[in-house]
């Protein structure tokens, strides 16, 4: 018996070490569709490494702003400047509540907000986070918040995401481009995402999908009681979405039943503004700069005049 | 509880450590222990169901006692016939009951009869059709006085419930399982490795293998409506390994748990996609459920023997009654029926037995005709899969036309084509390395036995590492848990 325990430990020690070697070189070598587990997303969907970079050395700020494309493409930084706030936006591609939980723990000693404003939506809530954690780990050094996030989302491609991250750091290689960039997109300083397409993509995102997971739930008590314990005024908001996409979830009403019971203030946009498909939106879920303005405009007045 | 879960990954090394360092000294308490944990493997889905493992459980060790004890002929058929009717009383109540109250509504309306359906929400307790044939087999011995009914009830309920085969078998046989709880074990270094290396294998052909054909299959399968027969026909071959990668994963998995507990389970599958007929085929395929079948329906009602209507009465009526013994759906008859048609031109041709060795045994590579062999005999297989996967006799016949149409010639444009290039490689990888091991009991018992010994943990590494790489973190279920 004995020796089956040591031969297995050896074994176990040796197939990990393999394991980290395949991972690695496969995330070199290997195009995508042969390395299905290990997506790697250099700079990130929506920039998020060259956010995540900056968020570094910003500085402190009034307002920092949580939640996934809806969040990066719909609070822009400079029209809050105007108003006098100094913001960021730490929004990231599919981001649920896990992975708002590990960036707010790392970057809130830094950014020091006084206010946090969390787009929610039921999409997001039904979502597993899988996408947005690969995003965050491809674009942040690996620490022990990220391998509680790996773990949190018990999805091996998580996991290889972060294995590969740390082998990265390890050897000082970069597989990273900066200065990424993408003609419909532009990225402000301060997180903020703009749509340069002017064009309307009435057939993209007109669809939720709706099952709100409990995961998510208790990660949003967490993320509540974090921002109360360090002063932090939360409030929830949900960004104006096309009709035809809001009607197309079932579960609106119990949604805002239960953000409405967290304790802190909520905002559904979807029902205090009225905005044109065509005129105010990039695609389904997406506003374009004109709405954005318009939404922004609302939250400023609503949530912030309200709150101070 | 799955296999293929992280609780999983947590339980085996907890009992196996508990099993082996605690309960060693006293075979009583370890084999209650075997009972106390597999009724914790079984809860985990549904505790309310470990009721029907008990009842079945009691039922059948004091049926048996009482055939066993009296000389009363009588006495003995009606304690044997209550055991049965039992067994298949809930078995037919859980798994038949809506299937039946469908059939017999369809039939009066179409005669004419008015009639109020009524079905109910019955839930399939999982592998209750395993566990059933494992116990009815234990009766059936004891009326046959095959075997001597034992007076362990603890055995027996550890015997019935044994984790690693509870819910998909092997469907193992009391003979040769049951004595092996009324002996000492001791840990069998050799054993144990074995069975990690089976537990190894099983992983990978269920994570990789199975799952990942099955987003291919379900995705042409699906939307058959949408799809040529060119690509059903692709959906067809990723669905023969898919059920094979599962079926036969699971399989290794629980027989490599076995291993690791010290007990020996029967084999299930012998690669039977390098079968050269469908005699052969049915040799290697879910062995432990044919031979029950061989057993305990067809020797009895005449076998081969007798006159040519009789034999093929009897291998007609075996083959429908597997077919249905793995759902209650038409498209399973159908699959056991058209089996049958198969199999009936080699019993007539006394060709059935003629492959019972394993393939280019010693060799490297198949004779040209062994290999058209091997590939007609997984063509037929394969297209049989189609009814066994459908969802309706409708839809079968619907995706065989397509099949059997001249859109079978257009080239298929595939909506996924890097998971499936993908997909088709793992395959191949698969086929190479079950070819080597075919002479094996599983594909990687001896893989590079005569290498260094870092050779063969770089070659076992490499498939932890496949797994780690390819598979599918859906956690999705075996698929003959829902039988």
């Amino acid at each position: 018996m004995k020796d089956y325990l040591i031969l297995i430990l050896k074994f176990l020690l040796f197939a990990t070490i393999f394991y980290v070697g395949i991972l690695f070189l496969s995330g070199w070598l290997l195009p995508d569709f042969l390395r299905p587990n290990l997506l790697f997303q250099s700079s990130g969907v929506g920039y998020s490494y060259k956010r995540m970079v900056e968020a570094e050395s910003y500085g402190h700020t009034d307002i920092v702003f949580l939640g996934s494309s809806r969040a990066y493409r719909g609070f822009d930084t400079r029209i809050f400047a105007e108003a006098g706030y100094r913001t960021f936006n730490l929004g990231t591609s599919n981001q649920t509540p896990v992975q708002s939980y590990y960036l707010l723990k790392k970057y809130i000693p830094g950014l020091k907000p006084k206010i946090v404003i969390f787009e929610v939506n039921p999409d997001i809530f039904s979502n597993d986070g899988v996408e947005s954690s690969i995003d965050i780990i491809s674009n942040t050094d690996p620490d022990i918040g990220l391998l509680k996030m790996s773990l949190e989302v018990k999805n091996i491609k998580a996991v290889n995401g972060l294995i590969f991250s740390a082998c990265r750091k390890f050897f000082r290689l970069s597989l990273l481009d900066f200065d990424y960039k993408n003609k419909n997109h532009k990225y402000i300083q301060g997180g903020y995402v703009e749509s340069l397409d002017r064009t309307y993509r009435k057939n993209e995102g007109n669809a939720y999908y709706c099952n709100i997971m409990d995961k998510q739930l208790q990660y949003l008590d967490r993320i509540a009681e974090m921002m109360k314990t360090e002063g932090i005024t939360m409030i929830f908001v949900q960004a104006p979405v096309t009709k035809k996409l809001y009607t197309s979830c079932s579960e609106n009403k119990r949604f805002d039943t239960i953000i409405s019971s967290k304790g802190c203030q909520y905002y559904n946009f979807n029902e205090w503004i009225n905005l044109t498909d065509s005129i105010h939106f990039a695609d389904g879920q997406h506003l374009n700069q004109k709405g954005v303005e318009l939404f922004n405009k609302a939250v400023i007045n609503l949530c912030l005049n309200t709150t101070h | 509880m799955y296999f293929n879960s992280i609780d999983f990954a947590v339980f085996l090394p907890v009992v196996f450590l508990l099993y082996w360092f605690v309960w060693q000294k006293n075979l009583q308490k370890q084999n209650l222990f075997i009972v106390l944990v597999s009724y914790i493997f079984y809860g985990w889905w549904d505790s309310r169901f470990l009721v029907l493992l008990v009842v079945s459980s009691m039922i059948d060790f004091f049926a048996s006692q009482a055939i066993f004890r009296t000389t009363d002929v009588r006495k003995r058929r009606l304690w044997f016939i209550l055991s049965i009717a039992s067994n298949l009383g809930i078995l037919g109540f859980f798994k038949y009951f809506n299937f039946f109250a469908d059939n017999f509504a369809s039939a009066f309306t179409f005669m004419g009869f008015e009639f109020t359906q009524r079905t109910l929400e019955i839930v399939l307790p999982v592998g209750i059709s395993f566990y059933t044939f494992q116990t009815m087999s234990y009766t059936i011995d004891v009326y046959r006085r095959k075997l001597e009914p034992t007076h362990d009830v603890i055995a027996f309920m550890a015997y019935v419930s044994f984790f690693p085969q509870l819910v998909a078998g092997p469907i193992e046989r009391a003979k040769h399982l049951l004595p092996q709880f009324y002996t000492p074990r001791t840990f069998n270094y050799q054993l144990a490795v074995n069975g990690t290396k089976q537990i190894l294998w099983g992983f990978f052909k269920k994570m990789v293998i199975a799952d990942n054909c099955a987003i291919l299959a379900d995705t042409f399968f699906n939307n058959h409506n949408a799809y040529p027969g060119s690509y059903l026909l692709l959906g067809a071959f990723f669905f023969a390994f898919q059920i094979y990668g599962d079926f036969s994963g699971y399989s290794d998995i629980a027989i490599g748990t076995a291993r690791l507990f010290g007990f020996d389970i029967m084999k299930n599958f012998a690669y039977p996609y390098f079968s050269r007929d469908i005699a052969e085929f049915w040799r290697r395929w879910h062995i432990s459920l044919s031979t029950w079948f061989r057993d305990y329906v067809y020797i009895p009602m005449g076998g081969n023997q007798g006159t040519t209507p009789a034999k093929l009465k009897n291998i007609i009526v075996v083959f429908v009654i597997s077919g249905f013994w793995h759902g209650a759906n038409w498209t399973f008859v159908c699959w056991g029926l058209l089996n049958a048609l198969l199999f009936i031109p080699l019993l007539l041709n006394k060709s059935n037995r003629q492959h019972l060795d394993v393939v280019a045994k010693a060799k490297i590579w198949p004779t040209f005709m062994e290999a058209m062999q091997m590939c007609f005999t997984f063509m037929l297989v394969m297209l049989l899969w189609v009814f066994f996967r459908a969802d309706s006799m409708h839809t079968a016949f619907c995706i065989i036309g397509k099949i059997f149409s001249s859109s079978i010639f257009q080239f298929p444009y595939l909506p996924k084509e890097g998971t499936v290039a993908l997909t088709l490689l793992l395959i191949t990888f698969f086929i190479a390395v079950e070819w080597s091991g075919r002479e094996h009991a599983y594909a990687i018992e001896y893989a590079a036995k005569d290498r260094p010994v870092w050779i063969r943990w770089t070659f076992y590494a490499l498939i932890v590492s496949m797994t780690g790489m390819y598979m599918q973190t859906g956690g999705s279920p075996f698929i003959y848990f829902q039988f």
